[in-house]
């Protein structure tokens, strides 16, 4: 289907799209719509799932993750599929997640009608909650983004700055703004048939052309790709057990990183178990070997463990780092890492839901002996 | 269970294997350093734990200390594990209650240094005892048993296991692919080293497996899935279509007659050199004694004319040509498995610089084992492809491919001793006039009478020559050849009428795929690999599945039989019970902690993985899983647990010894 565009009333970007969801409410199409929008307090930002359209007042470009909405609709979908069709507004990099939930059944996305938002980047919680630009975050980010300029980078989150790919990929129904007159217009993308069903109902107009999103798509990768780059390039130093173990000086054993990660899938950690307790007699004859030794003593082994585990998905969301109350900048192991580990298995974590995860595919040459080319 | 672990009991019991542990390791000190660790109540030490007498000392010491646990410090629990789990049966502890520390294989045997070797004997044990004390007492379940099996391939090793087997007295359903049974051995004129007629021996035994009313034959027939494990399999067995009803044909070969592309088909059984019809049989004594219509040429079938009505049709008075058969799905119940697939010879057109594919005069051993053959193609006259003259001139190439690094590796073991019985049979047909020339790289006469009878060949004016021919060149009406004789380190220029190659033995072209749907292994060179090359030589990874002749590796006909009637002996060892017992250590899911991904699902070799669509949650299935860990491995959440060898357990071992 060609694109199409909602065009924008008094330059309010925000009720253009406000209106569009409630007219796709409204339609019958979807249930509901699970958005993310303001709490009572108008503190933060959360995502709701919302069936009544008159409370509908979403905030879809407001600058913060404080939550992965993936991991919700593993929550609401893992044990049954819904029945009733549900709209998920999502940033590219809970699609990708998702699509990861999905490769591992932690999701099922039959009558999920993923509708992505082309992301301008993510405040940390703190930044989001004491903004003091005298305007909202939401209309600071759009100005920002309409100006072309860069002021709103110094308030986005590390994984934000060297973000992937802030397109949606994956996406039933793209709310499109890169490449468009934000002043004039939203484009409404639809790439798939379940999308279509959805917006037919819907008049929307047809877009001119597509040509300058392309172009803004292109460069805004490229650049991205290029801060990715030399991010990675500059923390790959961060390197061997001397230096992660300083890195992880910091940790209090809390595995909040574990919790938020939306791709951390177990029920019950194997750290939080009770495996790693033992007689007195053992970490006594520890002491004596080495004379003292840090405790609790799994916590490098923990980090490790998660990596091990996580790094071949990590979609990069960077809601590791945002949930460290020790503000350890996770990002600066975990980017490296899986640029490494994705690369090594020629894995690319959301992009394709039917490629499969690397631990269940058999590669001929996995099979070499040790030196045999 | 940690509260538990300080209540435990447990005896250490250090072998000295003779001196093969003694030499490298002070069993005293490691006996007496034993007693020391937590846990351990006794540590006891004898020259062959493994004896009667070791036996009997557990067993005391068991009662006497009123052990729950035993730790014996000996060689690879792949020796006596089973051994030892009896003794502490039988001393009243549970038999999964025992840790076996191998301080043979794994330290005395590949150390020199005494002291270091004793140290690390000592952690190993530690360890050892780390473990015994988390060990939980494990009770083995029980399964009912299909008194049926299937025997895969209908040549001389899959005719002679499903003889032993049903003379044992079970039902055996023998799957065959080609329209008969018989395989290669029915393609040999003579075998070494007696010259019997191959088909003389051959064919009773074919009759016999006709007749047998415990042997239901399916020829023309592929397996297409198999499911189950060790004493209940389903296997799907595809019957292609031979567009005749063999309830109705008689074999008197009418349609073959009929057939409007009679010699017009190069015949596979004759290696190509003779001619058959789309309707055919083919070789006179095949079984069972029935015509089967090629799909694949049948003008008929291929391009729905042949002639007003199709020939073959007409003239069976039987009324046994069907032209609606279709394919056909049958469900097999078998308990056991054995597997006999044979093997393909090399096409020595890979080796370009032998020629064989620049001159009729080339041809491979097979191909003269049909010329040879009175039911061959020339009616057992040794005639050259290109003239149709006898040749004044043979001369034999052997290890064509074989023992070649960019080849295959291996000796083909037949290839010395069939050249020889080639030289032998052309002597005799060809009489002394004719030059014969063989050019060997070792001659290896092995078995039984094979030596006498390389003597008595060699005295037969044959010319040997110790070396491996750099080119066969074609010069129309001769065959030169350059050799290098290694034993007088001269060249020689052979000139000669016609060259038989020996190509290497090669394992099927599909044994891959084949290994891949009854989840076998394959050994480096492609054939099916044992479980243990000389203690469970029939046996494969998977329980139930045993493997006979050439689709193991490469073997004369003697070999092969006495392997396939082993493998029907080991087969029935599973047969003759009415239930088997299935060991517990295996894997099983905590389902608290297991969140459905099917990773465990995907991963496991041995289709012992289901996801529970209801719950969520994976399962295995007991009697299929091996034990072999992988989801133990690949399990995120440690949902996945081998029985015994739990994480806990794992770390408790290498805490305790760093």
């Amino acid at each position: 289907m060609e694109p199409k565009i909602l065009k924008v009333k008094n330059g309010d970007v925000t009720k253009t799209i406000n209106e569009f969801l409630k007219e796709l409410l409204n339609s019958g199409k979807v249930h509901s719509l699970l958005v993310p929008q303001a709490v009572p307090s108008k503190k933060m930002v959360f995502p709701v799932l919302i069936s009544d359209s008159n409370q509908l007042n979403a905030d879809v470009f407001a600058p913060l993750l404080p939550a992965s909405t993936a991991r919700i609709i593993s929550k609401m979908t893992k044990f049954q599929a819904t029945k009733e069709p549900i709209g998920v507004v999502l940033r590219s990099c809970q699609i990708r997640a998702l699509v990861e939930l999905v490769k591992l059944n932690q999701a099922n996305l039959e009558n999920i009608i993923i509708i992505g938002v082309d992301c301008l980047g993510t405040f940390s919680i703190d930044s989001f909650v004491n903004f003091s630009e005298g305007k909202t975050p939401t209309e600071f980010i759009l100005e920002a983004f309409k100006e072309k300029g860069n002021s709103s980078d110094k308030y986005l989150r590390s994984a934000c700055c060297v973000c992937k790919d802030p397109i949606p990929t994956n996406a039933d129904i793209t709310i499109g703004v890169y490449g468009v007159d934000l002043d004039k217009e939203v484009l409404i993308d639809v790439a798939t048939k379940a999308g279509e069903k959805v917006i037919e109902d819907l008049k929307l107009d047809d877009t001119k052309s597509v040509k300058e999103r392309e172009k803004s798509i292109k460069t805004i990768r490229e650049e991205k790709t290029k801060k990715r780059t030399e991010f990675v390039k500059e923390k790959r130093s961060i390197n061997g057990i001397a230096a992660l173990s300083e890195f992880f000086d910091k940790c209090i054993n809390c595995h909040n990183c574990m919790t938020v990660c939306p791709i951390c899938y177990c029920k019950e950690c194997l750290y939080d178990s009770s495996v790693f307790d033992a007689e007195a007699y053992k970490f006594l004859r520890k002491a004596d070997r080495k004379g003292l030794f840090k405790m609790p003593n799994d916590s490098l082994l923990f980090h490790l463990g998660k990596m091990n585990h996580m790094i071949l998905s990590c979609v990069e969301c960077g809601l590791c780092e945002q949930g460290c109350p020790s503000n350890i900048p996770l990002m600066d192991v975990f980017i490296p890492a899986a640029e490494n580990a994705q690369k090594e298995f020629d894995y690319h974590p959301g992009k394709d839901p039917e490629e499969k995860i690397p631990m269940i595919v058999y590669r001929e040459d996995e099979y070499l002996e040790v030196g045999e080319k | 269970m940690l509260g538990e672990s300080y209540m435990r009991r447990i005896g250490v019991f250090v072998c000295h294997c003779g001196v093969n542990i003694a030499q490298n390791v002070d069993v005293d000190a490691l006996t007496t350093y034993a007693s020391t660790l937590d846990g351990v109540v006794v540590a006891k030490q004898y020259k062959y734990m493994c004896s009667d007498v070791g036996a009997t000392l557990i067993k005391g010491s068991i009662k006497e200390h009123k052990l729950d646990g035993v730790v014996v410090a000996a060689c690879s629990p792949r020796m006596h594990e089973h051994t030892f789990r009896e003794v502490v049966n039988d001393g009243g502890v549970n038999p999964y209650q025992l840790e076996i520390v191998n301080i043979r294989e794994q330290c005395s045997w590949i150390h020199s240094d005494r002291k270091k070797a004793t140290e690390k004997a000592k952690f190993l044990v530690r360890s050892g005892v780390a473990k015994a004390k988390l060990l939980e007492p494990l009770q083995t379940s029980t399964l009912k048993v299909t008194p049926n099996a299937l025997v895969i391939g209908g040549g001389i090793a899959g005719i002679q296991a499903s003889l032993d087997l049903a003379n044992d007295g079970f039902k055996v359903y023998l799957v065959e692919r080609e329209p008969s049974i018989g395989g290669r051995m029915s393609q040999l004129d003579k075998t070494f080293p007696t010259l019997d007629c191959s088909s003389c021996i051959l064919t009773p035994k074919m009759m016999e497996v006709a007749n047998h009313q415990n042997i239901e034959l399916f020829t023309y027939a592929e397996v297409a899935d198999i499911e189950g494990s060790i004493g209940n399999y389903t296997v799907k067995v595809r019957k292609k279509p031979r567009y005749v009803d063999i309830d109705k044909c008689t074999g008197c070969g009418d349609c073959a007659t009929a057939c409007r592309l009679k010699d017009r088909i190069a015949s596979e059984f004759d290696m190509g050199m003779g001619k058959r019809g789309a309707a055919y049989m083919p070789f006179p004594q095949a079984v069972p004694l029935k015509y089967t219509i090629d799909a694949e040429h049948c003008l008929f079938i291929t391009r729905g004319k042949c002639g007003d009505k199709p020939a073959c049709r007409e003239a069976c008075a039987q009324k046994a040509i069907d032209f609606d058969q279709k394919e056909e799905i049958v469900d097999l119940k078998v308990g056991a498995i054995v597997v006999a697939t044979g093997y393909d010879l090399l096409n020595p057109e890979s080796l370009y610089e032998y020629g064989y594919a620049n001159s009729p005069d080339v041809i491979t051993t097979l191909e003269l084992e049909r010329l040879i053959s009175s039911s061959g193609p020339t009616k057992g006259e040794i005639l050259r492809l290109s003239d149709q003259q006898e040749p004044k001139s043979v001369t034999f190439i052997l290890c064509i491919g074989s023992r070649d690094e960019t080849q295959c590796t291996w000796c083909c073991r037949i290839g010395c001793m069939s050249a020889l019985k080639h030289v032998y049979l052309l002597r005799e047909k060809l009489g002394d006039d004719v030059e014969i020339n063989v050019c060997y790289t070792d001659i290896r006469s092995y078995g039984k009478g094979y030596e006498e009878f390389y003597r008595n060949v060699r005295g037969l004016k044959t010319n040997m020559f110790r070396g491996r021919p750099s080119e066969v060149c074609n010069m129309g009406d001769h065959q030169k050849i350059d050799v290098f004789d290694t034993t007088t380190n001269k060249l020689f220029e052979i000139k000669t009428d016609m060259v038989v190659l020996v190509p290497a033995l090669v394992p099927r072209a599909d044994a891959g795929d084949f290994a891949r749907l009854l989840h076998l292994t394959l050994s480096g060179d492609g054939f099916f690999l044992e479980a243990h090359p000389k203690l469970r030589p029939m046996d494969t990874f998977v329980n139930g599945i045993f493997i006979a002749g050439c689709c193991q590796g490469p073997k004369d006909i003697q070999d092969t039989v006495s392997q396939a009637s082993g493998a029907a002996s080991r087969a029935a060892t599973i047969l003759s019970k009415e239930e088997l017992e299935i060991d517990p250590l295996i894997a099983v899911v905590d389902e608290e902690v297991c969140t459905g991904c099917g990773i465990c699902v995907e991963i496991c070799p041995y289709e012992a993985r289901i996801l529970n669509e209801k719950t969520k949650i994976a399962e295995v299935n007991d009697a299929l899983c091996t034990g072999c860990g992988a989801c133990i491995a690949a399990c995120p959440s440690n949902a996945s647990i081998h029985r015994n060898f739990t994480k806990k357990q794992l770390l408790n071992m290498v805490d305790d010894i760093i």
